[in-house]
């Protein structure tokens, strides 16, 4: 569980960037400090890396990462998302937030490299009558195009826009999977909700079919930052660019057949989005357990994990009478992780991957005793994962380990 | 009568507050207003009670001022809903009244206010927009105060009231007084007017009452008026009940030569002439006296019940004629209206029945000791006098059969079919009354049929109570 | 391995024994006073605090008509009692004329909560000042805790300054309150003075006379709320050296880092020791982020398996972070949690949960006054000593949860 903090200690300090951002300088709670900290340090190092107004295609660190455009009318949300998402700021503090004026682009450095741009809404840009966008810059490599709408609003505008948008684009790049956050939706009510959904996908795909635009790769997600819906799209999203999702799919389903789990899910620790889950239904539930779950250990890991040892700490704890190198007297070098529900004596554990990902599952009751058994199953799932990201990494994939042991 | 009405709400930020009361001040002082009388009661100490924590609104609640003196009655209503500020509206229309009133009529009007109020500020939100309870901007509106003020005028003189509250609403309440309910009406009684019907009857009536109001002559039992009105024996007795619960007849019993009175403890007022106890009888009593109030229709009404509210004066006004002046030198009173009976005798009248001695027997008494009291006195009002005056009881004729009780005791009486019709009264708890109007025999009769009982001898016992 | 040598000796530093019995059975009953203006959020925060309410479940609470009285059990020898008043206006003034007697002698704790965006400033400190005046005059030794409530609504760069700005003057008017009670009944308060210590607190306002003031910036939406109950309740646990002095041993006997140990419903701290290499831990705020971190768990638990937001959700909580640090939070007596944090290493792992469970009778005074408490003090170490060796590396994991129930 090192990821969130190594990440930011490999930023150097530099304040040069963002002559625009409001710079906090106190806060009350350290805790919040913290956050604001992590947030400004990514907002700092996007902006030295693209510094200038326009994309600029031939960066070197954009180049080979898919790439998520966020989209949208003024307003409706888009770096309220991108900042709880991508950078943990609690969604209350997105209040605060200043509208963006320029391409704000994130980079995410996870088990896959993605680029997230937020696009600010005023911008329109198939009609900028003082600049031209370089389409290619913006859509060559583009994973999705994530167009975000305020369900609390008109958003009969925001349509027009997203169906012009989704016009120009299905000419040139007609791959791009353009998905609909239809956003805002807490405080309206279930009914409400899904007549919005309703409308909104029937203005498009009337719209696109008079075009004579069929089945355009459109889909569309009921969003909220306030609960774990925006993550649960974001997940539906990414995993769409995942190659060959369904090995790891299916590794996860064997695991879970093999030790009696309910469900397990792989997750981007930074992101809380997961990028596979077994094939058992979706389940809201136990995505939120997890999720909070890896909130948990990596607020843990924060408090007790982020900062230095003294070496006569560390002489003690390897001298007599242990004698041996701490690495050596734990089990396992990433972090583990396991609790036991009251209600059913339901354990749930958490095993990290690696730097970004970590395994989360629920098990089923009584499966308490099998522990060790488990713990050695989950071992070799987690083997495979390594491996599989080892090979999926420059593209061809070899089928992964999958010999499980049965408990 | 009402002392005082209010409004109070709570607001989030201030608190209970009064926002309207009538008469101004009475609640809480007004401020500004000179001639302050000082408020019925301590608000600061009640308020709690007016804006009540959860578990008391919604509901009825009646609080008595620390000194005793006053009642509050209130419905404190909370309508939650996430459109107020705290998330709920609460609200009391309450009423003040003495503390030894009857508040049963109360509780209506309070109940009413209460969900008329709370159903118009769900609608319309007529309460919370009402900014400060006075003038709002909203002129056509008429201001909680002066609704209020009207509602307790209205209710004190005139005991209802209807006042337009917007267009769709008005308040319509009536004080309605509250009786016990009545006991039930047998077909051996004998219903007394205590008013003229004939007064005060309208078209409007209900026709059935119509009808059987026709035949309440204090004479008639409730048997025979159902058959001369032509109605069904149960819908008189329903019609009867009526009156009876607005207090306007009583119920007596029939009057037989043969049956007995005795006297009751309220006899020494009769003989202390309480009241004018005596005149007032000798004026219904006296055949003379009473005769164009007998002469119109037999139900002439009688001054006051026994368990009547206030002793109402004469209502005989016409045939008074001054009788009642005349109430000493009870010889020449008798003289100068050549019938008027003397307290004196009135009073040995009155005090000579008792057990064991049927009207009959006492008249005889009478006759026999030289006084024609048939010539005097009508006797049927005689005694119907004493019963309702608490002078007399009807002493009653029950027969017991104790085979019949031993076997209602074990628990295998059962009325044998085609058997004898007047086993089931043997059980004691039957009069002859009910006997005689029931099997529509007289007492005679029955005394016969008794005697020819297929009982062994001495099985069956008269008991006289 | 395993135990280390301090392991025998027991809490018994603190006074004979006789003594920390007497104490130990002692029941505390403390009037704890929550005021403020309506709005200000004291119902918020008590429903968070003690009826575990998620924040944003506050919003749908009613106001609080005159005063909620509560009996909260806070550990076994400690009740709460716990006097939510209504800051309605009328309600005010109730307090302060009518009720004043009754509201305010023998109070404990005088909370005071301040809406921080409140317009009407002025109004809000007269207010404050007429209740610190009653206070005094009644409850001279209460403890004064002022909460700068609603901080969420401020924006987070200027928060502190907001703050110092709003202490300062909640400071200097709490001074000007006793300084004129002071006038008023000199000879009275002096009599009260004298009888008691000088208070000596960081934050007390200056003057003669001060009273135990402390101030804290709150919100219900973050970690703020712990740190400043935490605070509250920890001068009002009786038998606090006590544990204190066992929670060391403890800690010292397992080889931990730090030792947290929450009460069970509202996962405020009640008592915590921290090694020498813990104390190096930047992180200050850690104890109200673990508060907030474990209850919003808890939370999250419930809503998971459907059970009572007040039931106990979770038990043994385990977390080994590779060669950093490995801890585990448990269900400790029935009316604790404890969190361990200590080193790395399995074996070292395994046995201090196997001895944090044997150290349970030791604490058993917290669910109640009447504790055998010498009978348990040994008991709680022997069993440390045979489970000291475990090989250390992988199969030491089978050991874990054994001896759980």
């Amino acid at each position: 569980m090192s990821s969130a903090s190594t990440e930011d200690d490999d930023v150097p300090a530099d304040t040069t960037g963002g002559p625009s951002l409001p710079r906090p300088i106190r806060f009350i709670s350290p805790a919040t400090l913290n956050l604001h900290r992590v947030y400004e340090q990514n907002r700092q190092r996007l902006q030295k890396k693209d510094g200038s107004k326009v994309p600029d295609p031939t960066t070197p660190q954009t180049k080979g990462k898919p790439r998520l455009l966020l989209m949208g009318q003024r307003r409706s949300g888009k770096s309220s998302i991108s900042s709880v998402v991508f950078h943990k700021l609690p969604p209350s503090e997105t209040l605060f937030l200043e509208s963006t004026a320029r391409i704000q682009k994130d980079s995410l450095n996870s088990f896959m490299e993605f680029q997230v741009w937020d696009f600010p809404g005023q911008i329109d840009i198939f009609d900028n009558p003082n600049f031209t966008f370089d389409m290619d810059a913006i859509f060559g490599e583009i994973g999705a195009l994530i167009w975000v709408i305020d369900a609390q609003d008109d958003y009969l505008e925001a349509v027009a826009r997203l169906n012009s948008t989704i016009l120009h684009l299905y000419r040139s790049y007609p791959h791009i999977n353009i998905e609909v956050f239809i956003h805002k939706v807490d405080g309206l009510s279930d009914d409400y909700r899904l007549d919005i959904q309703r409308d909104v996908t029937i203005r498009i795909q009337d719209e696109l079919s008079d075009q004579g635009v069929e089945n355009a790769p459109v889909n569309f997600h009921l969003t909220s930052i306030y609960n774990h819906s925006i993550f649960e799209a974001f997940s539906k999203v990414i995993q769409k660019l995942i190659p060959r999702l369904g090995q790891l799919e299916a590794m996860l389903t064997n695991l879970c057949r093999t030790c009696r789990f309910e469900k397990a899910y792989l997750f981007d620790v930074n992101t809380k989005i997961y990028i596979a889950t077994d094939n058992t239904p979706e389940d809201m539930a136990s995505y939120e357990i997890c999720s909070d779950y890896v909130d948990v250990i990596i607020d843990f890991t924060e408090v007790y994990g982020s900062w230095p040892r003294s070496q006569q700490w560390r002489e003690r704890l390897e001298g007599e009478p242990w004698s041996q190198p701490l690495e050596e007297q734990v089990a396992c070098e990433w972090a583990e992780s396991g609790m036991v529900l009251a209600d059913a004596r339901r354990p749930i554990m958490l095993r990290e991957v690696d730097r970004f990902l970590a395994l989360v599952a629920i098990m089923k009751e009584g499966s308490y005793d099998k522990m060790p058994q488990i713990n050695m199953n989950v071992d070799v799932v987690v083997k495979g994962l390594t491996e599989f990201f080892e090979i999926t990494k420059p593209k061809e994939v070899v089928g992964p380990a999958q010999g499980l042991a049965s408990p | 009568m009402i002392q005082g009405i209010f409004y109070a709400r709570f607001f989030p930020k201030e608190g209970t507050k009064i926002v309207a009361q009538s008469p101004p001040g009475c609640i809480v002082p007004v401020p500004g207003a000179s001639t302050a009388k000082p408020p019925l009661l301590d608000f600061s100490v009640l308020q709690e009670y007016i804006i009540p924590r959860e578990s008391f609104r919604n509901r009825y609640i009646t609080v008595a001022d620390p000194e005793g003196k006053y009642f509050v009655l209130g419905f404190p209503v909370s309508i939650p809903s996430p459109r107020y500020d705290r998330n709920e509206f609460i609200f009391n229309f309450g009423l003040v009244v003495e503390s030894d009133v009857d508040q049963v009529p109360y509780e209506s009007v309070v109940r009413r206010l209460a969900v008329t109020f709370a159903e118009m500020e769900k609608q319309s939100g007529y309460l919370s927009q009402d900014v400060d309870g006075s003038v709002g901007e909203n002129q056509a509106r008429r201001p909680i105060q002066s609704l209020l003020e009207i509602i307790k005028e209205d209710l004190n003189n005139y005991g209802e009231c209807m006042i337009p509250v917007d267009d769709a609403n008005t308040i319509n309440m009536k004080l309605f007084p509250h009786h016990p309910t009545p006991p039930e009406v047998k077909g051996w009684h004998v219903p007394v007017a205590k008013m003229k019907f004939a007064d005060i009857v309208d078209p409007t009536w209900d026709l059935t009452l119509q009808r059987v109001i026709a035949h309440i002559d204090g004479v008639s039992d409730v048997r025979r008026i159902a058959f001369l009105a032509d109605v069904s024996f149960e819908l008189t007795q329903i019609a009867l009940r009526h009156l009876l619960y607005y207090d306007t007849i009583l119920l007596l019993d029939m009057f037989f030569f043969g049956a007995c009175y005795a006297p009751r403890p309220g006899i020494h007022d009769f003989i202390a002439n309480v009241g004018g106890m005596v005149d007032e009888c000798a004026n219904y009593v006296c055949v003379g006296a009473s005769a164009t109030s007998s002469g119109q229709g037999g139900g002439g009404a009688l001054s006051s019940g026994r368990g009547g509210r206030g002793r109402r004066g004469t209502e005989e006004g016409d045939d008074d004629d001054g009788t009642e002046g005349t109430d000493d030198g009870e010889s020449s009173a008798a003289a100068a209206n050549g019938h008027r009976v003397s307290n004196y005798m009135l009073i040995k009248l009155m005090t000579t029945f008792c057990v064991g001695k049927t009207v009959m027997e006492w008249l005889k008494g009478h006759m026999d000791a030289g006084f024609d009291v048939m010539r005097f006195i009508d006797v049927r009002r005689l005694v119907q006098f004493g019963v309702i005056k608490g002078c007399l009881y009807r002493v009653h004729k029950h027969v017991v059969s104790k085979q019949y009780l031993a076997a209602l005791a074990t628990g295998q009486a059962r009325p044998v079919a085609g058997g004898d019709p007047l086993q089931k009264y043997t059980d004691g708890c039957h009069t002859f009354d009910q006997i005689i109007t029931e099997q529509n025999l007289t007492d005679a009769e029955i005394t016969e049929k008794l005697r020819s009982f297929p009982a062994p001898a001495g099985d069956l016992t008269v008991l006289y109570r | 391995m395993g135990a280390s040598p301090a392991a025998g000796s027991a809490a018994g530093d603190s006074g004979g024994p006789a003594a920390a019995l007497a104490q130990l059975k002692k029941v505390k009953k403390q009037k704890v006073l929550l005021m403020g203006k309506s709005g200000s959020g004291k119902s918020s925060m008590r429903s968070i605090i003690f009826s575990n309410y998620l924040a944003r479940d506050t919003r749908r609470l009613g106001a609080t008509i005159d005063i909620d009285l509560s009996h909260v059990k806070f550990l076994g020898n400690l009740t709460l009692n716990l006097w939510d008043c209504g800051g309605q206006e009328a309600f005010m003034e109730n307090y302060l004329s009518q009720q004043r007697a009754h509201v305010f002698s023998n109070v404990g704790v005088l909370i005071y909560v301040f809406d921080i965006e409140s317009r009407d400033v002025e109004r809000d400190l007269a207010t404050y000042v007429n209740i610190i005046s009653a206070l005094v005059q009644y409850s001279r030794e209460a403890k004064v805790f002022v909460l700068i409530h609603k901080m969420d609504l401020i924006q987070p760069m200027t928060r502190e300054d907001v703050f110092d700005h709003r202490a300062a003057l909640v400071r200097r008017k709490t001074a000007e309150a006793v300084a004129i009670m002071h006038k008023q009944k000199p000879e009275q308060l002096q009599a009260q003075s004298q009888l008691q210590p000088p208070q000596v607190a960081p934050s007390t306002a200056g003057g003669d006379l001060s009273i135990n003031l402390q101030l804290f910036a709150t919100s219900i939406w973050d970690q703020s709320l712990y740190k400043a109950w935490a605070s509250i309740i920890h001068d009002l646990v009786p038998n606090l050296s006590v544990i204190e002095a066992q929670l060391a041993s403890l800690g010292l006997a397992i080889d931990a880092d730090e030792i947290l140990l929450f009460e069970r419903t509202s996962f405020l701290v009640v008592s915590k020791w921290t090694s020498r290499e813990g104390e190096r831990n930047p992180y200050g705020d850690r104890f109200e982020r673990m508060s907030n971190i474990l209850k919003s768990w808890k939370h999250t638990c419930s809503k998971y398996t459907g059970t009572p937001r007040n039931a106990e959700q979770f038990s043994d909580f385990e977390y080994k972070m590779g060669a950093t640090f490995s801890m585990f939070a448990t269900k400790f007596t029935t009316n604790t949690y404890i969190l361990v944090c200590m080193p790395p290493g399995e074996a070292r792992f395994n046995s201090a949960k196997l001895n944090v469970a044997a150290a349970r009778p030791w604490f058993r005074f917290l669910d109640g006054p009447v504790v055998p408490a010498q009978s348990a003090a040994g008991g709680g170490m022997s069993s440390s000593q045979v489970l000291g060796s475990t090989p250390s590396g992988y199969s030491g994991e089978a050991s874990v949860g054994a001896p759980e129930n």
